[in-house]
């Protein structure tokens, strides 16, 4: 049976409505009172780093339809300067991608494919994401449904950040496009003494992917050893 | 896709060097003894070690070879993961998420390179390979060192160092690749058994 005209248009507004709403997915959030806001801000902010730190972790990629890989991945953090370095390779050792972000991406070493300069900027922001505090303003902090605490940020790297901090310590960062678009979820699970055990990231992108990360250690970083020379090998 | 064949050198190299090292004097005397090698069985400790890295970043594993083409290099730590080369083919098995599942992205393909790339070294043919130049040093520890000639590969690779036994003939005690400045990954084996029976099992299941 064809649909007559109105009940047709309808139709197409109903799902057009139903897709802005799956697109929208800012969670909504109960504000603070104004006097309890900044407390709520820096309990989302102690989930990051406040001392530079060293983070090795398993790192599974898994790609639309199912396929994986796994790789370990190298990352220093410094929170103050704002900088992260950041290097992935095989499990034997070879090194595909070695770079970092200090206002701009710097790529020391990188193999085909992880030599696209896109691969450096997105892997690099993905870091960022996990390890650096939003650059961006807060313009909201409250508790979710379930308790949680949320700090909702303009941010620079996304227009929409928000830091979710969970009653059991795990927390959440989300980032969104201008049209409310989740472009980025990442969860921290398992945390203990402020590190999480498990985190996982997923890229809403054109190719979507997600990283399941199994941290293998974590240290601060108190003094950089000098680097280590092939000139200085004492075996050769 | 590209860097990851060129990779598979690598491994080759690793993996070749394990089995088929004789103790020698000269390319003759390697050749002679990588006849007499069957199976090798060994316990490996990776160290990684970068800039990035305060200290090396350590992985252990076992070795498993049995002429002529089945290898099993299997990691026990810090990630489970065991790669199979038999006449079937290769595949590879990695803890993650979803348990123990097969890598599915691709990169196996490359890896068919390997096993080419083994049945060269397998027959200790270090001086004829078309892509590393061999020099053999010798002394108390021979070393045989080993330099990309393609200047693609020199570009992720500088150099192999690989370190006889200088008391089992056949038997290699490290090797050390060097991808640039300040990066390089050392293979050191140990408990090395050589013309052992190994389950072909082994070579089949992860």
């Amino acid at each position: 049976m064809e649909m007559i005209p109105p009940l047709r248009y309808g139709f197409a507004l109903l799902m057009m409505a139903v897709f802005l709403f799956s697109c929208s997915r800012l969670p909504v959030i109960k504000p603070a009172e104004p006097s309890a806001a900044a407390a709520l801000i820096e309990q989302c902010g102690r989930t990051y780093p406040s001392v530079p730190y060293r983070f090795v972790h398993a790192i599974e990629v898994i790609l639309p339809g199912g396929s994986s890989g796994t790789m370990i991945g190298v990352t220093l953090v410094d929170p103050k300067a704002a900088v992260v370095r950041s290097a992935m390779m095989t499990l034997e050792g070879f090194v595909l991608f070695d770079g970092a972000y200090d206002k701009d991406v710097h790529v020391e070493r990188a193999v085909p494919p992880f030599d696209k300069p896109h691969f450096a900027k997105n892997m690099l922001g993905d870091v960022r994401l996990m390890y650096l505090a939003p650059e961006g303003r807060p313009i909201n902090a409250g508790t979710l449904k379930d308790g949680a605490v949320i700090c909702r940020y303009i941010g620079t790297q996304y227009p929409v950040m928000d830091v979710i901090v969970h009653q059991d310590g795990s927390w959440e960062v989300d980032g969104y496009s201008e049209s409310e678009e989740a472009k980025r979820r990442i969860k921290a699970g398992s945390v203990k003494n402020g590190i999480p055990e498990t985190v996982e990231l997923k890229a809403y992108e054109a190719w979507d992917y997600t990283l399941q990360m199994r941290l293998i250690s974590a240290d601060p970083v108190v003094q950089e050893t000098a680097p280590v020379s092939p000139e200085r090998q004492p075996d050769e | 896709m590209h860097c990851l064949k060129k990779y598979c050198f690598v491994i080759s190299v690793l993996l070749s060097c394990v089995v088929l090292l004789g103790w020698a004097d000269s390319w003759e005397g390697i050749q002679k003894e990588s006849a007499k090698i069957k199976s090798v069985k060994a316990q490996f400790i990776q160290s990684k070690h970068m800039k990035i890295l305060a200290r090396p970043l350590i992985s252990k594993g076992r070795f498993y070879f049995q002429s002529p083409d089945s290898v099993r290099w299997e990691y026990v730590s810090p990630v489970k993961s065991v790669l199979l080369m038999n006449g079937d083919g290769i595949r590879r098995y990695t803890q993650g998420s979803r348990g123990l599942t097969e890598d599915k992205t691709g990169s196996l393909q490359s890896m068919q390179v390997v096993l080419k790339e083994i049945g060269q070294w397998s027959n200790g043919q270090f001086t004829t390979n078309e892509h590393f130049t061999a020099v053999l040093k010798k002394g108390k520890e021979p070393m045989i060192i080993m330099t990309p000639r393609e200047k693609g590969l020199s570009a992720m690779i500088s150099r192999i160092v690989i370190t006889l036994s200088s008391d089992r003939p056949g038997i290699l005690k490290s090797v050390k690749i060097f991808e640039n400045e300040g990066n390089y990954t050392l293979f050191e084996f140990n408990d090395v058994q050589v013309n052992e029976k190994i389950a072909e099992s082994l070579f089949r299941d992860a």
